[in-house]
């Protein structure tokens, strides 16, 4: 079979996995709230809080910057508010991120079988598959840096200005590795100066946003606001000076180098061999539970294309996975697998180097084995597999019946919600139902982790919040969690009417018989 | 050897003895429970030829349900039959070999590398590595296995050359190591093979005389197997510590049935074991001296990543050497598997031998660095600066171990024992009975489940006497022998206990409502924080 044919099979079985299932993985909250914004923008050009065509976005964890929202937006504009408009924008750029490796590969080497072996390696990778999946800026994220390699190494310099801008407004973790990236990919004239007026003026503008000092110490240098190093620091100098070591011995051995020495072996544990082949994401939120960036079996070719590149004198290569991680060694103490995935393209084409050393017939094998541990995966994805009921409260598909239900009532009732069914219920509401974004619209020109409490008629409750039973005016139904649940039979007003099972099959939500209000 | 090279090594001996012998009898500051049951049952064994439950020279001892591998305990008694009875009777065997260690390496690196200097390299990483201190110290059996290991290989690569007796040392020293830890049961006849496998052009002995020595082999492993087939202990030790033991594997167990049951415990094997190689885990943290998250020690220096790296790509870069680094990767990735087959998520007592190898790839790479920087105009102040990063970070291991960890993990220390045991045999006449509850700790409660030997131990009781008089009671956990019971305090009953020394923990004592009058000594942890009360009744 010609290269081409190859090719395209490979591209279509890329399209497969990532098309098929459709509606797999549910939403986190996260990406609901962008598939809701999505929506919010096609219609009316307004964001979910009614400002009109923003460039910073909100989300719990940080501001978001705009692409990967109009992004959304386009999809749900083409195909409508359902799951194939909001995640075929990333089915396809996941699918096209495997031709764009293929042409990389074809200016790596000149063998074909290196080409494809390249393009298959990154069709089978599982989180590249899970975020191709949904709306998510990783995804984008990793074709457009893919997409600059490949115009950095074929000096296509017209097309790169373009690139970069639009990699400018994706995320904030390009302000932090597009010059390293543009430096060490050979270039030093004119792009590289160009690459850093971009960033320098996308943080003097971002710099001008309020919270914005707060959402880079958080987000993006979290090492250096960590108290856990500088009370270690003192702890272990305090022990020292009560068993009577000098304190200057102290100060010389246990000092604040010890940042340096965390974030980068915190940085290097980013890349360790058991999130690359073995658990990519210990939450199973970006990959599949008990697999990492890669099949188990490709750790083989892997280590083969090490040895090849370093016997070659072409370990510079390799640097290329850790160049393109440098923003995971200041986001500590947790791991940053939406960082990592940056990697992927680049330990596909060691592995594919690694496939070259092999005869052609192992080579086969180790596809076959690889691709056999994605299927056994991908078939025990039913409602009961280990991979939905782990991810229960990050990717709670269950939620859907609540929120309908919820949306239903809030017709005819003023509803209530407990604010601990799922991390944050109110982008669940938006999407999942036929709710009316503007009903919701704030005046809050900058919101920074900001958390909607009220959608129309739905009140989400927080702990703060104490009830009463309602006059007989009041037409008000609660939706409980089971923290409401106690504190309801602890006032003794519970009567339970309906209960809402989560993935694991246990109470997650209750639905209370009567009336019950807030004070 | 020339005579430069043997000063240098005997300077790197002396430092690596200096580093496991000074102050050995303070640090580590307790006498933890492997060490108390090993000494109480080899100074048994010297005495009776018994272990103190009274079973003759035992090839697997139940010790405090651990059932633990026998070579450790007989080399004890012998060192007690010689030095008669100290405390640090115990860390005598684990330091000994944890020196011979140093030598083993520099013969094992230079029968690999044919290179004197390489190997003097690897041997100073060995005697400054803290995994390889930390576990001599501590009366640990692994490092004995290592030294045997190592003795074997040497032997192995001589055989290559020198002709088929070595073969016997090979058998010999091989069958030895696989006595003193379970893991190497499995993992020394792997790394013998893995050794053969690569270099099986040079292995080119005839079957007749292969034959012999591998007789003697089987002839000197018989017992061990034996103990494995026959003795319910080592199986009962290997299920115990397995992985499925795990908790958060039992967690994603509940999940799962049929064919998918047996597909998560492999995918979760394979990631623990690939966890094992984490930087972070090798280098910052892994010994978890400390409870103040990076601000640890790991099992290596974090000053030798570079040549560690430098190692790897010396060993690849160099095509005569190819079967040498496939040897030492293999070696490597053998050593881990014990991890990553047990419940810990890091186990790093059970892969010294790793640790050991490791040491010696970043020996290579350090070699390597000095060849390459040895006529360049940087060379002094690149060694200025190599000597203050490796000092520094010697050194502050040394503050971690020897300050920082008897107060950081003090709870977890077997520290107030020995006061307690003593308190108590000073007590004993003048009490009818005296009960100790052994659960303690400050966050949560664990169970002391060494307390009869360190009573036994500390009241210098007689394990002959102890044979006799040790039984098994009634009551929750109760073990008793003379007038000493080891069980849980039910305070609502014991409260009326007449003439009785009642010794527990807050977990086993409401404190605040005993009338102080009652409590007549509180016993300490390291941090000075209250451990037992003993309550007179």
């Amino acid at each position: 079979m010609g290269t081409n044919k190859n090719l395209l099979l490979i591209v279509l079985l890329a399209f497969a996995l990532r098309i098929i299932p459709l509606g797999f993985p549910p939403f986190t909250q996260e990406e609901a709230r962008v598939a809701f914004r999505g929506y919010s923008l096609a219609i009316s050009g307004k964001d979910e809080l009614g400002r009109l065509l923003p460039l910073l976005f909100n989300s719990l964890e940080d501001y978001r910057l705009p692409l990967v929202s109009y992004l959304t937006g386009l999809g749900v504009f083409l195909f409508g508010k359902s799951d194939l408009g909001v995640r075929l924008p990333f089915i396809l750029m996941g699918t096209a991120l495997v031709l764009l490796i293929y042409y990389i590969a074809k200016s790596l080497s000149a063998k074909p079988f290196f080409w494809l072996a390249s393009g298959l390696v990154v069709a089978l990778s599982p989180p590249l598959i899970f975020l191709s999946k949904t709306p998510n800026e990783s995804i984008v994220l990793t074709f457009i840096f893919a997409l600059l390699f490949y115009l950095l190494i074929n000096n296509k310099r017209l097309f790169t200005i373009p690139v970069m801008i639009l990699a400018i407004f994706l995320s904030k973790f390009t302000w932090f590795l597009l010059v390293p990236f543009i430096f060490f990919t050979g270039q030093k004239g004119k792009l590289l100066t160009a690459s850093l007026v971009f960033v320098l003026l996308a943080l003097a503008f971002f710099l001008q946003v309020p919270q914005s000092k707060r959402s880079l110490s958080e987000n993006n240098f979290s090492l250096f606001s960590d108290v856990t190093i500088i009370n270690g620091i003192n702890k272990l100098r305090g022990q020292g000076i009560e068993s009577n070591w000098s304190p200057l011995l102290g100060e010389i051995l246990i000092n604040k180098s010890y940042f340096f020495v965390t974030g980068f072996f915190h940085f290097l544990s980013n890349l360790a061999p058991s999130i690359l082949f073995g658990q990519f994401d210990k939450n199973g939120n970006l990959g599949f539970v008990g697999m990492g960036a890669f099949p188990k079996i490709a750790i083989l070719p892997a280590l083969l294309g090490m040895l090849f590149l370093i016997r070659e004198k072409r370990s510079k290569f390799l640097l290329y996975s850790l160049i393109i991680t440098l923003p995971s060694a200041l986001i500590y103490p947790q791991f940053s697998p939406q960082i990592v995935i940056l990697a992927i393209p680049f330990i596909a084409f060691v592995i594919a180097f690694g496939f070259l050393q092999m005869k052609k017939s192992l080579s086969t094998l180790i596809f076959i084995l690889m691709a056999l541990e994605l299927i056994v995966n991908l078939s025990f994805l039913s409602p009961l597999s280990p991979q939905i009921k782990s991810t229960t409260y990050i990717r709670p598909g269950w939620i859907k019946t609540v929120v309908e239900d919820v949306f239903k009532l809030s017709n005819t009732n003023r509803v209530l919600i407990s604010d601990d069914i799922v991390e944050d219920i109110t982008p669940f509401i938006g999407w999942y139902t036929p709710f009316n974004p503007s009903e919701a619209f704030l005046d809050i020109p900058y919101p920074y982790k900001f958390r909607q409490t009220k959608l129309g008629k739905i009140t989400v409750v927080g702990v703060s919040d104490s009830f009463k039973t309602c006059g007989t005016e009041e037409n008000t139904q609660l939706f409980s969690s089971k923290r409401d649940l106690q504190r309801l039979k602890s006032a003794d007003i519970v009567d339970i009417e309906k209960t809402y099972l989560d993935s694991k099959g246990e109470d997650a939500t209750y639905l209370i018989k009567g009336r019950v209000c807030i004070k | 050897m020339k005579i430069t090279k043997f000063w240098i090594f005997l300077a790197i001996l002396i430092l690596g003895i200096f580093l496991r012998v000074w102050e050995l009898n303070k640090y580590p500051v307790h006498f933890g429970h492997d060490e108390i049951t090993q000494l109480y049952d080899a100074i048994s064994i010297a005495q009776t030829g018994r272990d103190i439950y009274g079973n003759f020279l035992p090839t697997i001892f139940p010790s405090i349900g651990d059932f633990k591998p026998p070579f450790y305990t007989y080399a004890t008694a012998l060192v007690y039959l010689l030095a008669g009875n100290h405390e640090w009777t115990i860390r005598v065997v684990g330091v000994v070999f944890g020196i011979l260690i140093i030598p083993a390496v520099f013969w094992f690196t230079k029968s690999l590398t044919k290179n004197s200097r390489l190997a003097l390299w690897a041997s100073f990483f060995t005697a400054i590595s803290p995994a390889e201190i930390f576990f001599s110290r501590k009366s640990f059996e692994n490092g004995i296995g290592i030294f045997f290991t190592l003795i074997a290989f040497v032997c192995l690569f001589n055989s290559l050359g020198k002709g088929k007796r070595w073969l016997y040392l090979v058998a010999l020293f091989s069958a030895l190591g696989m006595y003193t830890y379970f893991s190497h049961v499995i993992i020394i006849p792997l790394m013998v093979a893995v050794f053969i496998l690569i270099f099986r052009k040079q292995f080119s002995f005839k079957p007749k005389e292969l034959l012999p020595p591998l007789l003697l082999w089987i002839f000197l492993i018989v017992p061990l197997v034996l103990i494995f087939l026959i003795n319910p202990g080592s199986r009962y030790r290997s299920q115990t510590v397995f992985i499925t033991q795990d908790i958060n594997l039992g967690k994603q167990l509940e999940f799962v049935n049929g064919p998918l049951y047996f597909k998560v415990i492999g995918d979760f094997i394979f990631n623990r074991y690939l966890n094992q190689f984490d930087p972070t885990y090798l280098f910052v943290n892994g010994l978890n001296l400390t409870n103040q998250g990076p601000l640890n020690i790991g099992p290596l220096l974090f000053v030798q990543l570079p040549f560690l790296s430098l190692g790897v790509l010396f060993f690849i870069q160099r095509p005569f050497l190819r079967k040498e680094g496939k040897l030492i990767a293999s070696l490597i990735a053998l050593g881990t598997l014990p991890s990553g087959l047990t419940f810990e998520p890091y186990s790093p007592h059970r892969i010294v031998i790793a640790f050991t190898f490791l040491n010696i790839v970043t020996g290579v790479g350090s070699y390597w660095f000095w060849q390459k920087l040895k006529d360049s105009r940087s060379f002094k102040l690149a060694s200025i600066i190599f000597l203050v990063l490796l000092t520094c970070n010697v050194i502050y291991f040394l503050h971690v171990y020897f300050v920082n960890y008897p107060f950081e993990k003090s709870q977890y220390l077997q520290y107030p024992f020995k006061q307690v045991s003593e308190f108590a045999w000073s007590k004993s006449n003048d009490f009818d009975q005296i009960v100790l509850d052994p659960l303690f700790g400050e966050d949560a409660p664990r169970i002391g489940v060494g307390a009869h030997y360190y009573l036994a131990y500390f009241g210098n009781y007689p394990p002959s006497k102890f044979q006799k008089e040790y039984k098994i009671g009634d009551k929750d956990r109760e073990l008793s022998f003379e007038k000493f019971s080891i069980r849980k305090i039910e305070w609502g009953k014991d409260y009326n206990l007449k003439n009785t020394l009642l010794i527990g923990s807050p977990w086993s004592l409401p404190i605040q409502d005993i009338e102080k009058d009652k409590i007549i000594r509180v016993f300490y942890f390291y941090n000075k924080r209250p451990a037992f009360y003993g309550v007179k009744l």
